[in-house]
């Protein structure tokens, strides 16, 4: 796999043991996410969301249904080092310092690239954060937005094909958060990526995405497919158009017309 | 209140001033017998008096504890690794941990020294076995609670075991281990001097339990206090282990007035 | 109704012998746990002795002399059955405690072998493994008993033991060891090895043993009762001698779950330390001034006391007639 795959998601579903019985995390979901684009996936709490994700970073196994990057299924290729993970929490170590921790990634999965090669490329990405200056400090010395921003630099460290983020932004304030999102497509537009992004913020969603998956409530398919036609590059004053708004309200409509309840599917 | 290194030192010693200046007026105030409870200045006058022979017996004390230690450390560390990482072994060995925990050494000591002969071993082995269970407990509850879809995230990469072991779970479980060691030290000084009261020819528990027979009960609390000063000195070794190793740690957790 | 009436009777026949009922409530600690080398003292007990001389005693078991000596001494308990050497060590700093009885006349501390080990004499243990309680008075009782005999203690190899004597004799880690012979010697008999002992005493150690500790200042607020409960006291240790039988099944009584054979061993040899020279012509617990003198001249050159103190202040002989 040369370049950034084409992923097409066909009928996957997951089930999950639990004391009360299975569980159907995810059922018949089926998505097409050509190369480099931004996907994001919004949905109410508990609705596989995260699932999906674990799903395309080889951590879960699908019960049933496929994945497939160009064509070949997902068991069968060797993703390793290619996958760029940002979680909800920065997940930081505490005793390594910020370039320490960018070089995580690198260190377990680029071995072959020396190490003072590795170091300046980190670097480069802390700057590219508007880290410049805080490379030896350590996470407590930083603030949430600062460490998040680690964790993202450490998942691009890797130039992932495909890039998964977890809600990256939701312990963020809102100021920023937007800041953060900007900074995000900037560096998104300097890698090659493929970016999974899931949210809770509709706008969010549809600011950064050329496409939103809705998906429903536990167990959790796919409600809607929304391309989102704005033209990249973006940035803020997408927000006031009423285009933006107008596909905001439609998706909002999706989340909250179905009132599907949450239980253990039989 | 000022928060100041100085100031917090000369406020922990004067704890202990406090306390013995209230000692030695009760002993006064109460007519106690100096060979009941003699009041801190025989002691410390006691304390001059033998500081050789307290010194000498120190030494074989601060073996036997600081040996009975790095059994317990050993010992704890890798049962830890097992009850962390194989789901047989922990349920397998927690009760009989816990079981072998709350038997009183002290109704063992006899028996170790028919097993392990006399001098410096029984005295290992109780101090070890006072001093393991904390560790155990604590490191594998360290090893346990590292992020588990950061170690997800790793394995996907293509981590092997023993790098996430080394560079994650390891040194995320170091401020657990040190905190289980603080409590060890002080373990490993109680099992130590109660080996020596069964049945030694030297070291401070020997000193108390000897000076106890003579009736000179001065003795025997210049032996305690030095046992203590011991226990003290050991506490802040850890405590010095502590900040060489995980600095990081003690930076975000430890106000300033926290030892 | 006829009910009624025994029952005001019974309480006026009560009323008016109350004051006989008013019996003197005293504790007695003793020197060990309970061991049929506490026989007599049982017997005394429940044989109504004390009660006799309109005392009630309740006995305690002990923690070692030294304790009991520090609890007479500070007045928390009347009287104390603890060893004489310590009572003379407590005075002399300063805690006042007074022997009104010498019971047991001679040290009970023996070096203690096999039989089968052969030893017979002192420097038989050159080469031999022995126990020694290093940390009581014990220890220092033994190196003046070498240096009296001029023994080589390097010849000697020595290693610590307490309170296990019986366990590693037993279990062949020691070839000897000191000890109290009555106890941890006859302990290994009872279990089915024939020991046998040398007395220190027998080499140059003239100690007394365990005696009828109070405290100076109770004896002298009150002396009626110091006299009343030693002659009880005493009578319980003549009459035992007498009546051995009785005492150990008063003892065994009392204490239903000891090991019963290793108590009937103990008593008579107990009893034996009763007897010297001083207490035939004058009865048990009888104790001199010279005797108390070479005691302490032996602590003083043991090191144990710095300096000696006038013995008459430590025993009388008074309360014995």
């Amino acid at each position: 796999m040369a370049s950034v795959p084409h992923i097409r998601i066909e009928g996957l579903s997951l089930q999950y043991r639990t004391k009360g019985g299975s569980v159907s995390a995810l059922q018949d979901v089926s998505v097409d996410i050509p190369p480099r684009s931004f996907v994001s996936v919004v949905g109410p709490s508990g609705c596989g969301k995260t699932t999906l994700l674990k799903v395309l970073s080889g951590v879960l196994k699908a019960s049933s249904g496929s994945v497939s990057l160009d064509n070949r299924p997902i068991e069968q290729t060797d993703l390793s080092g290619k996958i760029g993970y940002v979680f909800q929490r920065p997940l930081l170590l505490p005793w390594r310092t910020a370039l320490q921790n960018v070089l995580l990634t690198t260190e377990v999965a680029r071995k072959d690239v020396p190490l003072a090669e590795r170091q300046a490329d980190a670097r480069q990405w802390l700057a590219l954060t508007g880290l410049s200056g805080f490379e030896d400090r350590l996470p407590h010395e930083l603030s949430g937005g600062m460490q998040q921003r680690v964790s993202l630099c450490r998942a691009l460290a890797l130039r992932p094909t495909i890039l998964l983020m977890d809600e990256p932004f939701a312990a963020l304030d809102e100021i920023t958060r937007e800041v953060m999102q900007e900074e995000l497509l900037q560096l998104w537009s300097a890698t090659e990526s493929t970016v999974i992004f899931i949210t809770h913020s509709i706008s969010e969603a549809v600011l950064l995405s050329e496409r939103v998956i809705v998906m429903t409530a536990r167990p959790g398919r796919v409600d809607e497919i929304i391309d989102i036609p704005f033209a990249r590059p973006r940035d803020e004053e997408l927000r006031g158009r009423p285009e933006f708004a107008g596909l905001v309200q439609h998706i909002r409509g999706k989340l909250h017309k179905r009132k599907v309840p949450v239980g253990a599917d039989s | 209140m000022i928060r100041n290194s100085f100031t917090r030192t000369l406020g922990q010693v004067g704890v202990f001033v406090v306390f013995f200046a209230l000692w030695e007026l009760a002993v006064d105030l109460l007519h106690v017998k100096a060979v009941i409870l003699p009041p801190p200045s025989v002691i410390f006058q006691s304390m001059y008096k033998h500081w050789y022979y307290l010194l000498q017996n120190s030494w074989p004390t601060l073996i036997a504890v600081a040996g009975g230690f790095a059994i317990a450390a050993v010992l704890g560390f890798s049962i830890a690794i097992g009850i962390a990482y194989s789901r047989w072994v922990s349920e397998m060995t927690y009760p009989f941990l816990i079981a072998a925990q709350v038997i009183p050494k002290v109704a063992l000591a006899p028996l170790f020294i028919i097993w392990f002969g006399f001098g410096l071993a029984p005295k290992l082995v109780i101090a070890a076995l006072i001093a393991f269970f904390p560790i155990v407990i604590n490191t594998a509850r360290g090893l346990i609670s590292v992020e588990p879809e950061l170690i997800q995230y790793m394995r996907s990469l293509g981590a092997s075991w023993s790098e996430i072991f080394f560079k994650i779970s390891l040194p995320w479980a170091l401020p657990y281990i040190f905190a289980s060691f603080r409590i060890s030290i002080t373990l490993a000084v109680v099992g130590a001097v109660v080996g020596e009261f069964v049945a030694s020819d030297s070291g401070l528990g020997y000193v108390i339990s000897y000076a106890n027979v003579s009736l000179d009960t001065d003795v025997m609390f210049a032996g305690i206090f030095v046992l203590s000063t011991l226990g003290m000195l050991l506490f802040l070794a850890v405590v010095l282990l502590e900040w060489f190793f995980i600095s990081w740690q003690m930076a975000v957790e430890a106000p300033p007035e926290t030892m | 109704m006829k009910g009624f009436r025994t029952l005001l009777a019974t309480m006026l026949v009560v009323a008016i012998n109350a004051p006989a009922f008013a019996l003197d409530k005293v504790t007695l600690r003793l020197d060990w746990v309970y061991g049929s080398e506490h026989a007599p003292i049982f017997l005394a007990r429940d044989k109504g002795f004390f009660e006799k001389e309109g005392i009630d005693v309740t006995v305690l078991p002990g923690q070692g002399s030294t304790v009991t000596v520090k609890l007479v001494g500070n007045g928390s308990e009347e009287f104390g059955y603890a060893a004489a050497d310590q009572g003379l060590m407590a005075y002399a700093k300063g805690l006042p405690v007074v022997s009104t009885a010498v019971i047991l006349q001679k040290n009970p501390v023996a070096v203690i072998f096999p039989k089968s080990s052969g030893i017979k004499t002192l420097t038989d243990l050159y080469g031999k493994t022995m126990g020694v309680l290093f940390q009581s008075v014990g220890e220092k009782q033994w190196r003046y008993v070498i240096k009296y005999n001029k023994l080589d203690q390097s010849k000697i190899h020595e290693v610590a033991l307490d309170r296990n004597i019986a366990a590693m004799i037993e279990a062949n880690k020691v070839d000897a060891s000191l000890a109290f012979f009555f106890n941890d010697g006859l302990k290994v008999v009872s279990d089915g090895t024939p020991m046998d002992w040398i007395l220190l005493s027998d080499v140059g150690l003239p100690i007394y043993s365990t005696a009828l500790l109070v405290n100076e200042d109770l004896l002298k607020k009150n002396p009626d009762l110091v006299r009343r409960f030693t002659r009880a006291f005493v009578e319980g240790w003549k009459y035992s001698v007498d009546h051995e039988q009785e005492a150990l099944d008063a003892f065994l009584k009392a204490n239903p779950t000891v090991d019963a054979k290793y108590s009937a061993l103990k008593l008579p040899e107990v009893l034996k330390l009763t007897q010297s020279a001083e207490t035939e012509k004058n009865g048990i617990g009888y104790s001199t001034k010279e005797k108390w003198e070479e005691m302490q001249k032996a602590l003083v050159d043991m090191g144990i006391m710095e300096s000696p103190i006038d013995v008459s202040k430590v025993f009388t002989n008074d309360f014995l007639k």
